[in-house]
């Protein structure tokens, strides 16, 4: 087991109400248990506003949580000094959705990339060393090494978003998470993006944590899906037995609006309140039932 | 970038120009000139009146006075000054030095203390320090500065601990380097305060405002999630995006640095520049106007142009040049 997330919790408070006290909640991860395999994809999709974006920051810790806790190799994280924080963080790498804002404008390719090198001194001794690393990378994901003196705004969208992946390689991290990688690209750089990163995992031995809301770009990539919903996961299983036998009224909802897009009206709201609980109905496939 | 610089200077030559021209006809079309004062003095005649008249060329078209002085500015002369009778360039040159010692203290005391705590307050926001800064802030923008020049100097003279005004003490001359050095910072510290209280609350605001912007940027998050510590995040990525906002007013504050001094040096008996134009102006000295005006458009432009390759220099972004 990789990483293992324990009844995690994030609520963000509403201000209102007197003093702007806090008066309701956005229960944006809520009792998130989720168990990551070593070399497994697993997939996190749900629509916007579910709770994703904010999972993947909390397995990162760059927010605080509210409960639970986060076991990565057979450590609680939560309990980590900043110090030790740090040196996890370099075992697991975060790509953001969008590769305009999340590089620095000041800083070229190769100082972006030399930058990481500077945390891991044991495997980047010398000058030559990084150089050899950084082509090293720079090939993997398709770029060439006359690019490195570029800043990023010199490049397109899809370049950028290789440059980003790159880059979170740089320190070998074991787990990615790829927060919306490659939605904000147009569907051919979507495809080289993700044949680079099934290549990538070969080459490296990677898991993933793919956050999507993008159907047909998570079944491609995928070994497990998981179905986020207000701040819950409702349905969690193999990729082929999610897509042929989905169980959850959401998952369903889902499907039939990202393969036939055909939107069912709800005749009542989905429950995901307090008292239910996810429950293995089919080996492997759990789905969150009352 | 050389060429872009060329440009810009072979730019200034027409401008300064300009501005001379405007600040001849302010000058000249406003009613009266340096002799009048002269002429209400029974006891001068008129034929030396006329003389002057005709020396100082005043008797000649305005447009003729104008190129004759232009043509004077390209041997190197700024003219004479009527009040001074002399070369105004040896009356401007060590005024102007006094000028700039003391901008330049109040501008290192400024950038020195504001960028720091506009840091600082942007890093610590919403805590009990930012506040207090911010609180401080609003106090000290709210006062003009020669009201603060003026409770220091009170101050001054009810404690001793400071001069009164002035630059040197009267024992200058007798003074060993270093205590020169210190008398001379001893007169600098009002006006050097009063002139950097306002300007520190206003710079310490655009920093905090500068920094917070560049601290909420998804490279921050990159930064920090790629495990770098929150030193690095904040010095190496946050500051150098903030910072290109304040590159642009370096450029304003320099071209200030001669004009902004003036109130102040005339409170606090600053021998500078300002006190000097002002009584030149008053008494239609006006080629020692027109040498003071030429400087300020001086410092202005090559402030600006100054802050334009700085900002080149430290934004990638940013060329001048197509390529």
């Amino acid at each position: 087991m990789l990483l293992q997330l324990k009844n995690i919790k994030k609520y963000f408070p509403i201000a209102g109400g007197f003093l702007k006290a806090p008066t309701r909640f956005v229960k944006a991860v809520n009792d998130i248990n989720l168990d990551i395999l070593a070399g497994e994809n697993i997939s996190l999709v749900g629509e916007s506003g579910c709770g994703k974006t904010t999972l993947a920051r909390l397995v990162m810790l760059l927010m605080p949580l509210d409960s639970g806790s986060i076991i990565f190799d057979g450590q609680d994280i939560t309990k980590f000094s900043p110090r030790e924080l740090r040196n996890y963080r370099k075992n697991v790498q975060l790509v953001f959705q969008d590769p305009y804002s999340s590089l620095d404008p000041r800083f070229t390719i190769r100082r972006v990339m030399k930058e990481a090198m500077t945390l891991d001194v044991k495997n980047y001794k010398s000058e030559s060393d990084k150089e050899a690393r950084i082509e090293e990378l720079l090939r993997a994901v398709g770029l060439k090494a006359e690019m490195l003196n570029r800043y990023p705004h010199e490049f397109s969208g899809g370049e950028r978003q290789r440059i980003a992946i790159a880059r979170s390689l740089v320190l070998n991290p074991k787990l990615l998470i790829l927060d919306e990688a490659v939605s904000s690209l147009d569907v051919i750089i979507q495809e080289q993006i993700i044949q680079l990163l099934k290549k990538l995992q070969q080459d490296f031995g990677l898991t993933y944590l793919f956050i999507s809301h993008n159907l047909k770009v998570v079944r491609k990539i995928s070994h497990k899906i998981a179905v986020m919903y207000r701040g819950k996961i409702v349905e969690l299983a193999k990729t082929d037995e999610l897509f042929k036998n989905p169980l959850h009224p959401y998952t369903k909802e889902l499907l039939s609006a990202a393969i036939n897009y055909k939107s069912i009206l709800r005749d009542k709201d989905i429950d995901v309140s307090k008292r239910t609980e996810l429950i293995e109905k089919i080996p492997g496939h759990f789905v969150l039932i009352n | 970038m050389l060429k872009y610089i060329f440009k810009r200077v072979a730019i200034m030559i027409p401008m300064l120009l300009g501005i001379a021209l405007l600040t001849f006809m302010l000058m000249r079309l406003s009613p009266g000139n340096y002799l009048d004062t002269i002429r209400l003095d029974p006891q001068i005649s008129k034929e030396t009146i006329a003389y002057y008249e005709r020396l100082f060329q005043l008797d000649k078209p305005l447009i003729y006075q104008y190129v004759h002085w232009v043509l004077n500015l390209l041997r190197g002369e700024f003219g004479y000054s009527f009040y001074y009778n002399v070369p105004v360039v040896q009356i401007i040159s060590w005024r102007l030095f006094n000028t700039f010692i003391l901008a330049f203290a109040s501008f290192l005391m400024t950038w020195l203390i504001a960028i720091p705590l506009g840091i600082w307050a942007a890093v610590n926001r919403n805590r009990k320090t930012d506040q207090a800064i911010q609180f401080f802030s609003y106090v000290f923008l709210s006062w003009p500065s020669f009201f603060v020049a003026m409770i220091l100097l009170f101050w001054a003279s009810q404690t001793g601990i400071l001069p009164l005004g002035g630059m040197h003490s009267p024992n200058y001359e007798n003074l060993n380097l270093w205590q020169q050095f210190v008398d001379l910072v001893k007169h600098l510290a009002i006006p050097t305060i009063a002139l950097s209280i306002g300007s520190i609350a206003a710079l310490q605001k655009i920093m905090r405002g500068n920094m917070l912007e560049a601290l909420g940027q998804k490279y921050i998050l990159t930064a920090r999630a790629k495990g770098l510590p929150e030193n690095k995040v904040i010095y190496r990525h946050a500051l150098r995006n903030a910072i290109n906002p304040l590159i642009t007013l370096l450029g304003y504050e320099f071209s200030g640095l001669l004009s902004g001094a003036a109130l102040i040096e005339i409170i606090c008996s600053w021998p500078g520049l300002g006190s000097l134009m002002l009584t030149a102006v008053r008494s239609k000295d006006i080629y020692l106007v027109m040498a003071s005006m030429m400087m300020g458009g001086i410092l202005f432009i090559v402030g600006n142009l100054l802050a334009d390759i700085f900002l080149a220099k430290a934004d990638p972004r940013i060329r001048y040049d197509k390529r």
